[in-house]
């Protein structure tokens, strides 16, 4: 104890200054976390409140992507689990309804506003549970997702030139080939690190297509594409590659590396906006061995 | 602007050394341990059982039925039968892939707390085991911090160890990884103390030998040893020894270098036979033959570099154990011969020439009235006491000692990689794997605060101990000190604490960073730096409090500056405490204030949890709501966990595990994002529309269930309808 008698230094002041930083910090943290914990109550009074506003062309995103009490609390309406609402296509939709608990939507919501065509409508609080209600305006629109509208494509591969088709659609599903993973259908995957829903579309050792006619598209074609958590562990597994064809013109090609991460692409359509347009997904690649492909499309 | 800083001194640490702390502090330590065990005892129950758990609970019961099985044969008159290979097949057979020294004490405490005093569920029973090693960790902590740094660095040392989140969770669990904990400890602080007191290191051996037969990475462990020698002055009478060689070569004699010669070249024969098959055999005379070439080269070798070791300051102590190892060997030979089915020569060649080994040395020993040379005893005593004690604490090697042997390393050099999410992508099988792995979950997942300080307390150590290097250049390495002399003022050093400590932080991380070690696990392979850190951080704090201390009135009086800093190390400590209050029952989910806590791992892709323990907190849900005779499925819960539930009465008898998903009223998910596929699957073939219930924390779901629409006849309200 003797030593104590030493004067503080200035670096001794800093560290004490830092130490305290981060004391306080970690105080407001675990205050901030226990505060923005929701009830059942919570979730009941706001699951109630949405569906007395409820109007056929809304929609609702749940934030963070893991709050599975939300999508349960609303399960008869349509909805997605989301860790970006701010990112998603919600098709056929005039009002967003944002169920958010954390302040999970403070940067998006921010993100949303900001567009054109977005506006905020009304934002409630339920105890530790925030519901947002925005509207839409055209412009903000999604004009056509290919995820919700699978059932009308037509799936072909294409060897030596010959069309085969994958269809017709059987228990939601085109088969190309009798393996059991050789389809294309909506399918609920956790990818891109959220449940989402997306096109399953495992490449064959043909390129496979997945066209879709008269789309009316709107100014850009929006494309996330990734693989499997399982297939990216395959150490020699090879890109996917997918050719976008707009109006039978080669767009873009995309590629999803063999990661897991999910990859976003927007593409300009320029001339080709806003009128009804033919659009094909060629998918391929080298080696197509667990290649759990998978993508999301809208057009805006 | 110019900075001072000033540090403990060799000084104060001098101050905190030895008797004046003896008894009343090994009190204190003895109390902080138990008061840790009945904290570890009344938190288990939230904590379900991990999936391993389940595995250790059924192998810990067969292996310790060996025990049960010797003594009622040695009543019969029969110990033989109890080492016969059918006997050990049964018993060992069991999860042979991990070595034997948990299981057994696993056992040994279900044994003792449920079955012969009835205190405790079987569960809690086989977990005490772990339990009372975290304690018996906590005590060497605070001993450690006490011979190091003081009381008050010790407290604030074992206090931040017990508290970090992942480790009080580890701490409960009937698994390998707090053992593994207590015993790089045990085996370092042994060593540490065998450096000067050469009778400690026979108990490093047999440490070690134990820490071997709890988790394999205590094989690592003499990596660690080795560093502490390398920078100690041993080492230099380590290569002063060579100049000798020379000598000792030519005192050698032609006959006996002859000799030598002819041993090597049976040695090499007898390899040959032993390791082809079609020579193995189970002849007495090939054996013998192996005992002969086995023992002696070794034997003359020693010798021959020993062989001018002059008169010690401090005579060896060992004689007497040197003669017990070899009085317990031969009873082991000869229990093997005279009742045992020697079906594998080998076993008994082993034993023999560890045998061979320690009665020539303490015949040579006691014969010349000499020491083993300081230099040489921390090598020595591990060596042969180390694989000795794995060997007899693991009965299954005793038979087919090389093949079983060979397929543990096998495994353990190629071991599974279960999967990982880290940031987003899964690792698993095959390598490399991110050797960024233990240091970002280290950063993630102790507390900031408690990072911060052992920053300071590291920064500290490594100026101090570079300072304390050049003066103990100048005043020990030149002198004309003997070895043990020399050694008793280096461990006084902050060098050599600063580097005792910083070698055992800094290994068990590395050998994860390594591109071939497969990351599963968490933060559990490298749970066994902690206590080094936290003994680091000890530093930080005592500098930090004077720091503290610095900026009060002077006239303070000693009470009030203790009452200060024990004030200012509680505070110190909250983040940690609240950090395992607030969820320790998922403390394997445990994420700290930078990753934005538990519920942001899994936003940026980092492993939720794992394990599947997280089921316990849905069980009186699946008790009230699953329908009599109901079944339900599980994602990961091994069977053994299962029945544990329903033996200690958590789970309902007549609820069943569904041998498919379709079977099944229920499906219970542990939330781990590689499973999450296969319960969408199951969400929409149960044509469920969300889960009916869930246990969470902080809102994040870490189980949850989805009820199957096809087979429940009224569906279940969830709570937030």
């Amino acid at each position: 104890m003797s030593k104590t008698k030493r004067r503080t230094t200035k670096l001794g002041i800093a560290a004490l200054a830092v130490t305290a930083l981060i004391l306080i910090y970690t105080l407001v943290f675990y205050v901030r976390l226990n505060n923005g914990t929701p009830t059942n109550e919570d979730w009941k009074n706001a699951a109630a409140h949405i569906y007395n506003h409820w109007q056929k062309t809304d929609y609702a995103a749940i934030t963070p992507q893991w709050a599975y009490q939300g999508e349960s609390a609303i399960k008869n309406l349509r909805q997605i689990m989301t860790q970006s609402p701010q990112d998603e296509s919600y098709p056929d939709t005039d009002r967003l309804w944002v169920i958010s608990i954390h302040s999970r939507f403070d940067t998006g919501r921010d993100s949303m506003l900001d567009r054109p065509g977005v506006s905020l409508v009304e934002q409630k609080s339920f105890g530790a549970v925030t519901v947002d209600l925005l509207k839409f305006a055209d412009a903000a629109k999604v004009k056509f997702d290919f995820v919700q509208h699978i059932d009308r494509a037509e799936v072909f591969v294409m060897k030596q030139k010959h069309k085969n088709p994958c269809g017709p659609m059987r228990n939601n599903r085109f088969t190309c080939e009798p393996n059991s993973w050789s389809w294309v259908g909506q399918t609920h995957s956790f990818i891109g690190n959220a449940k989402r829903t997306v096109i399953w579309a495992h490449p064959i050792a043909d390129s496979l297509n997945i066209q879709f006619y008269d789309v009316m598209v709107g100014t850009k074609l929006r494309i996330n594409t990734a693989l499997s958590l399982f297939a990216a562990t395959l150490p020699e597994g090879t890109p996917v590659m997918m050719d976008v064809y707009v109006g039978g013109e080669l767009m873009k090609t995309l590629e999803q590396p063999n990661s897991a991460q999910m990859q976003y692409f927007e593409i300009d359509l320029g001339k080709l906006s806003n009128h009804l347009r033919d659009i094909r997904f060629t998918i391929h690649t080298k080696n197509n061995g667990r290649r759990h492909f998978m993508f999301q499309a809208y057009t805006i | 602007m110019s900075f001072t800083m000033e540090f403990p001194s060799d000084i104060d640490i001098k101050q905190h050394q030895g008797a004046s702390y003896s008894r009343w502090w090994i009190v204190v330590a003895a109390v902080l341990a138990l008061a840790y065990i009945f904290l570890l005892l009344g938190t288990a129950d939230p904590i379900g059982y991990a999936k391993d758990e389940g595995y250790y609970f059924s192998a810990s019961r067969t292996n310790y039925g060996w025990f049960v099985n010797l003594k009622d044969n040695i009543l019969a008159g029969t110990p033989a039968k109890s080492f016969s290979n059918n006997t050990i097949r049964r018993y060992w057979d069991n999860n042979h892939e991990h070595p034997s020294f948990c299981k057994i004490m696993q056992g040994f405490h279900n044994s003792l707390w449920e079955k012969t005093l009835g205190i405790m569920n079987p569960g809690t029973s086989f977990r005490m085991s772990t339990m009372l090693q975290a304690g018996l960790a906590l005590f060497i902590i605070f001993m450690i911090g006490l011979h190091f740094f003081g009381p008050g660095a010790a407290l604030f040392a074992t206090l931040m160890f017990a508290f970090m989140p992942r480790v009080f969770f580890h701490a409960h669990l009937n698994t390998y990884d707090m053992p593994n904990v207590f015993f790089w400890l045990l085996t370092m602080g042994l060593f540490w103390k065998g450096l000067t007191r050469p009778g400690y290191l026979i108990l490093t051996g047999i440490a070690w030998g134990l820490a071997m037969s709890a988790r394999n990475a205590a094989f690592f462990i003499p990596v660690a040893m080795f560093l502490v020698y390398l920078r100690s002055p041993l080492m230099k009478e380590f290569l002063r020894s060579f100049t000798r060689i020379g000598q000792g070569i030519k005192a050698f004699g032609l006959k006996r270098w002859l000799v030598t010669l002819v041993w090597i070249a049976v040695l090499g024969a007898a390899a040959f036979m032993q390791f082809n098959p079609d020579f193995r055999a189970t002849s007495w005379g090939l054996v013998a033959m192996q005992i002969v070439a086995f023992a002696l080269p070794v034997i003359f070798g020693i010798t021959t570099l020993i062989g001018d070791t002059k008169r010690s300051e401090r005579p060896i102590k060992s004689t007497w154990f040197g003669w017990l190892l070899m009085a317990s060997s031969l009873c082991m030979l000869g229990i093997s011969i005279v009742y045992g089915d020697v079906q594998t020569p080998f076993n008994v060649l082993l034993l023999t020439a560890w045998l061979y080994l320690a009665g020539y040395i303490c015949w040579y020993y006691t014969r010349h009235g000499i020491s083993m040379p300081a230099w040489a005893r921390p090598i020595v005593a591990p060596i042969v006491l180390g694989p000795l004690t794995f060997f007899i604490v693991w009965p299954w090697l005793y038979h087919d000692t090389w093949s079983r042997l060979g397929a543990f390393f096998a495994r353990h050099l190629d071991p599974p990689a279960w999967q990982t999410m880290y940031f987003g992508d899964m690792i698993t099988n095959p390598p490399p794997y991110p050797s960024s792995y233990p240091f970002v979950m280290w950063f993630f997942t102790i507390p900031m605060l408690f990072m911060f300080i052992a920053a300071i307390g590291a920064t500290i150590v490594i100026i101090r101990g570079r300072k304390s290097r050049k003066d103990l250049k100048h005043r020990i390495m030149s002198s004309g000190l003997s070895a043990d002399a020399k050694m008793r003022q280096w461990k006084q050093s902050s060098f050599a604490r600063g580097w005792l400590l910083l070698v055992c932080l800094a290994i068990p991380p590395l050998v994860i960073a390594m591109p071939s070690t497969p990351v599963y696990g968490g933060t559990k392979h490298f749970l066994h730096a902690l206590p080094f850190m936290s003994l680091i951080a000890s530093v930080g704090f005592i500098w930090l409090g004077k720091q503290l201390l610095g900026l009060l009135p002077e006239n303070l009086g000693l009470k009030a500056k203790q009452t200060i800093l024990a004030v200012f190390g509680l505070f110190l400590l909250m983040p940690g405490i609240y950090g395992t209050a607030s969820g320790y029952q998922y403390g394997l989910g445990f994420y700290n204030e930078i990753m934005g806590g538990i519920i942001a791992a899994p936003e940026v892709g980092m492993q939720q949890s794992f394990w599947a323990y997280q089921t316990r907190a849905i069980l009186p849900w699946l008790n009230e709501h699953v329908p009599q005779n109901g079944s339900v499925a599980w994602n990961n819960l091994p069977w053994d966990c299962f029945d544990m539930y329903k033996r200690e009465g958590k789970l309902r008898k007549d609820i069943r595990m569904a041998p498919n998903t379709d079977l099944a009223d229920f499906y219970v998910t542990t939330v781990w994002q590689m499973f999450l596929d296969g319960t969408f699957e199951v969400e929409t073939s149960y044509q469920a529309r969300g889960i009916v219930a869930q246990d969470d924390i902080f809102g994040l779901p870490m189980v949850i269930v989805h009820q199957n629409m096809k087979r429940i006849k009224t569906p279940i309200k969830t709570p937030w309808e």
